[in-house]
């Protein structure tokens, strides 16, 4: 701030310390000389006529001194300049007892100015209770900012009367003051032994308010809470929370502004516990007169519905009965509504589950309960009922269904061989005829175990585990995967073969003269007349077959003279070959440079075939 | 790749596959697990349940879960009253020989016993929880094979008009199991409540409201967990956080039987 005011000054074209040096003065103010070590002081110091001015603040044992701002005015009247400055520290106390600041010093152009010793009292946090000044409310000092106008806490929605056991709802505020950094520490909790506090979220709602023209950031908790003791009975509750305060820093006086300190200045942590004001409360016991056999505890205001399903059984099939209680109140000390039990019922142990409506103490409580009909004559399911006590009506209530309708038919299907009814004991002995035996009962049981025992064991494994992580699944797994693309691939070739049919024909073929031509050097070389002839019949048939599309083996001499020129070579060679293959008579005798001239020419004409 | 040969190679596979799923872990001698096996048995038929419930475990935990040992433990631990840990053991007989005709019975008498009976479903569920998730996988695998078999055999026999539709048939159980499989794969990792009186909080600390109660032998399952709660639902939709000692995951190992925490 005082760079932006030296900066005005020297646009103004005033100097900084234009004011005359006999108007200067210093003063310093305590918002309060009388504190908790919770709290915090604040002290304001005044250097008048000065626009800037070297503060030095003494170190005391047990004090701590957080700079928190400066800011400067300047005054023209009638052409005559003053100014002032003034700097804001908090004081944090960190031990009860009585401490003197001594005087501080501010030095302004070579003069030195001293203010003079401050006293301040320290409580601590019993002398605080004792005297009664530890508020719910911010304090009043128009210039103090204790902790308690820093953080406070109430509670709304308290009644002053209750009952012991009822639910009151409630909502738990905790008031930071705006631009206070702070940390809860703990959740909110009761102070004291009255009431029991439902579980708060860890969530809290946040909101901002303002309060006697003050800001504050408002953290509250939807709840509940539950009287435990008759009598009247005091509530407060209480947190701790740490309030992160700027440090003090000392470094040079040019960073010694509001504007460097959010910057390098360091944060220092001060843990408070403050406490809401009390609340008395007048917590009064249930009436015995009128209370129902049946209550169990439920206060609140409560509607009650029954159904079953199914509505048509046989004897022995369970009908399930769903009781809802729904409304307000303390839904831990609702229990099922019993059901009367005899010859003609048999019932089991009810189940429930809550539904909450936002909060512990607003839905519905659902029991389901399992009950048999041993009893074809019936036709209804019994009325059953529910009773709680009303505080707003300050009287019991007792709701109650009506009986619902039940078509029961005789038994049709006999039990199960082997299920024991319960409280039915079964014959126990040992046997070993098929690995299981039935167990006879050497002494009777209310209810009898389970009919099988094993008497070998097999299938051993180390542990219960998916199959999918077994690895002969795995194996098997990956063994069809590799499969499956084996056989993709090879039918994906076949297709690829089949589309690109002439490319693989000139390919094959290609690939079968040069075998032919292979076989008919090695014939030549082994001077075989009679293998070389038939090798050079072959690969005339071949390649004449893949040109003319027929196979190969249907080719002639005739096919020869029908469909190439008649001077052909093809011709004379395939002649010489028939004629030697089925004219034994007129058999030449070939030398091996004929045969070469043969295979030569056969080679050179087979070329020119398209 | 020949064909032919290749079939052989396949087909070699899948029988040594089969033999090999067909032979579980078998350990220790079988002179001593009977030896054991009877005297544990005694002591049932003498009514000492907690005799018989500590030496079935012992077993489970020196020679491994078996069906026959866990039925014999559940059987125990129902004559002892202690129903959860029945229900418990019944199904994690079942997990490992699903479809046991003489678990499933004790199971559904003990629950009978308890008062939990099953709400009706609707029909696909039923369809589904016909097996479970290692059934429907191990049906989704043999198809998978088969389906490979099929194609495979298409390359020897390319006339074949039975092969589309015998493709696609597969390819539909595939994808039916799959499915199933899916679905019964959440079921695979639920817990027990093993003790009685348990509640449901609303949260995990001991002073929370009760939001309703489970019965013994309810199976749930796990959603979090916090200092010693885990928050868990059930079947029916209910939630809330119990004290983990309350339930007991149903798929295990024989480690924890022989580190006595049978109910872990």
């Amino acid at each position: 701030m005082t760079f932006f005011v030296l900066l005005a000054m020297l646009l103004l074209g005033i100097s900084p310390n234009a004011p005359a040096q006999d108007n200067l003065s210093i003063s310093a103010n305590l918002s309060t000389d009388r504190l908790s070590v919770d709290d915090a002081a604040r002290l304001l110091i005044t250097v008048h006529g000065a626009g800037s001015a070297g503060i030095a603040i003494p170190e005391v044992e047990n004090l701590l001194f957080h700079r928190r701002g400066q800011h400067a005015k300047m005054q023209n009247t009638n052409g005559k300049v003053s100014s002032a400055i003034t700097s804001t520290y908090i004081i944090e106390p960190l031990e009860p007892g009585n401490y003197t600041i001594p005087p501080i010093t501010a030095e302004v152009d070579g003069t030195t100015l001293q203010t003079k010793p401050l006293r301040l009292e320290v409580l601590s946090r019993d002398e605080i209770s004792t005297n009664g000044s530890n508020q719910e409310q911010p304090a009043t000092s128009p210039t103090g900012l204790g902790t308690n106008e820093i953080c406070f806490i109430t509670i709304d929605g308290l009644p002053q009367k209750a009952y012991r056991g009822q639910i009151l709802p409630i909502t738990i505020k905790i008031y930071f003051r705006r631009g206070v950094r702070a940390e809860l520490d703990t959740l909110p909790e009761i102070v004291g032994d009255g009431f029991v506090l439902s579980p708060l979220s860890e969530d809290p709602r946040q909101t901002r308010e303002t309060r006697n023209g003050k800001d504050y950031s408002v953290i509250s908790w939807d709840s509940s809470i539950t009287p435990i003791k008759e009598g009247e009975n005091t509530l407060q509750i209480g947190i701790d929370a740490t309030l992160l305060l700027p440090g003090r820093r000392n470094i040079d006086p040019f960073f010694n502004d509001d504007f460097f300190n959010g910057f390098f200045g360091r944060i220092e942590k001060k843990r408070i516990s403050r406490k809401s004001k009390p609340h008395n409360v007048a917590i009064d016991h249930l009436p015995q007169q009128g209370r129902p056999a049946d209550f169990s505890g439920a206060i609140g205001s409560f509607d009650f519905q029954v159904a079953a399903t199914p509505q048509t059984v046989e004897v022995g099939e369970p009908v399930t009965l769903t009781m809802e209680i729904s409304g307000k109140g303390n839904f831990d000390r609702v229990s099922a509504p019993a059901f009367p039990t005899g010859q003609d019922w048999k019932s089991y142990s009810p189940t429930s589950h809550f539904q909450s409506k936002g909060s512990s103490y607003q839905g519905s409580k659902i029991f389901e309960q399992a009950i048999v009909a041993k009893n074809s004559s019936l036709n209804s399911i019994p009325a059953l009922s529910f009773s709680y006590f009303d505080p707003e009506r300050r009287e019991y209530v007792s709701a109650a269904s009506r009986p619902l309708p039940l078509q029961i038919k005789a038994a049709a299907k006999p039990q199960r061989p082997g299920s024991a009814a319960p409280g039915q004991s079964t014959p126990l002995s040992l046997q070993d005829s098929s690995k299981e035996q039935d167990t006879s009962a050497t002494k009777a049981t209310p209810s009898a175990p389970p009919a099988k025992l094993h008497l070998t064991a097999t299938d051993f494994t180390r542990k219960i585990v998916p199959v999918y992580r077994r690895s002969w699944f795995i194996t098997f797994f990956l063994v069809c995967t590799a499969t499956l693309g084996i056989v993709l691939a090879i039918a994906l070739r076949r297709r690829f073969i089949a589309t690109h049919r002439p490319f693989f024909s000139r390919k094959q073929l290609r690939k079968d003269m040069n075998t032919g031509f292979a076989r008919l050097q090695q014939a030549m070389e082994n001077n075989e007349e009679e293998s070389f002839l038939r090798v050079c019949r072959e690969i005339i048939q071949h390649r004449l077959a893949s040109a003319w599309n027929m196979e190969p083996s249907t080719i002639t001499l005739h096919d020869l003279q029908r469909r190439l020129p008649e001077d052909s070579p093809l011709i004379q060679i395939f002649s010489t070959i028939e004629r030697n293959a089925y004219c034994g008579a007129d058999k030449t005798q070939m030398d091996t440079r004929e045969m070469n001239d043969i295979s030569t020419m056969l080679q050179t004409s087979l070329e020119d075939i398209p | 790749m020949n064909v032919p040969r290749l079939l052989t190679v396949v087909t070699a596979a899948m029988v040594w596959l089969v033999h090999l799923a067909g032979n579980p872990v078998v350990a220790g001698d079988t002179l001593g697990l009977q030896e054991q096996l009877h005297d544990a048995n005694r002591h049932y038929v003498e009514g000492s349940y907690d005799e018989a419930v500590a030496a079935y475990t012992r077993l489970i935990g020196q020679y491994g879960l078996s069906p026959e040992l866990l039925h014999n433990l559940g059987n125990s631990y129902a004559g002892d009253k202690r129903y959860g840990s029945a229900v418990l053991h019944y199904l994690r007989g079942l997990r490992i020989d699903p479809g046991n005709d003489a678990l499933e019975a004790d199971l559904a008498k003990i629950r009978e016993e308890i008062g939990l009976f099953d709400e009706p479903l609707p029909l696909h569920k039923r369809v589904v929880t016909l097996y479970d998730m290692n059934q429907w996988l191990t049906g989704a695998l043999v198809s998978y094979a088969l389906l490979t078999l099929v194609l495979a055999l298409r390359l020897r026999f390319t006339g074949s008009k039975a092969v589309v539709p015998l493709s696609l048939l597969l390819t539909a159980i595939i994808c039916v199991c799959g499915v199933a499989a899916y679905r019964q794969h959440h079921n695979w990792n639920g817990a027990v409540i093993v003790k009685p009186d348990t509640h449901l909080l609303l949260s995990p600390f001991a002073s929370a409201s009760s939001t309703g109660k489970l019965l013994q032998g309810t199976v749930v399952y796990n959603e979090k967990k916090h200092d010693g709660y885990n928050y868990v639902h059930d079947t029916r939709g209910r939630s809330g956080w119990i004290p983990a000692p309350s339930l007991a995951p149903i798929n295990t190992s024989s480690l924890t039987y022989s580190r006595g925490s049978a109910e872990r």
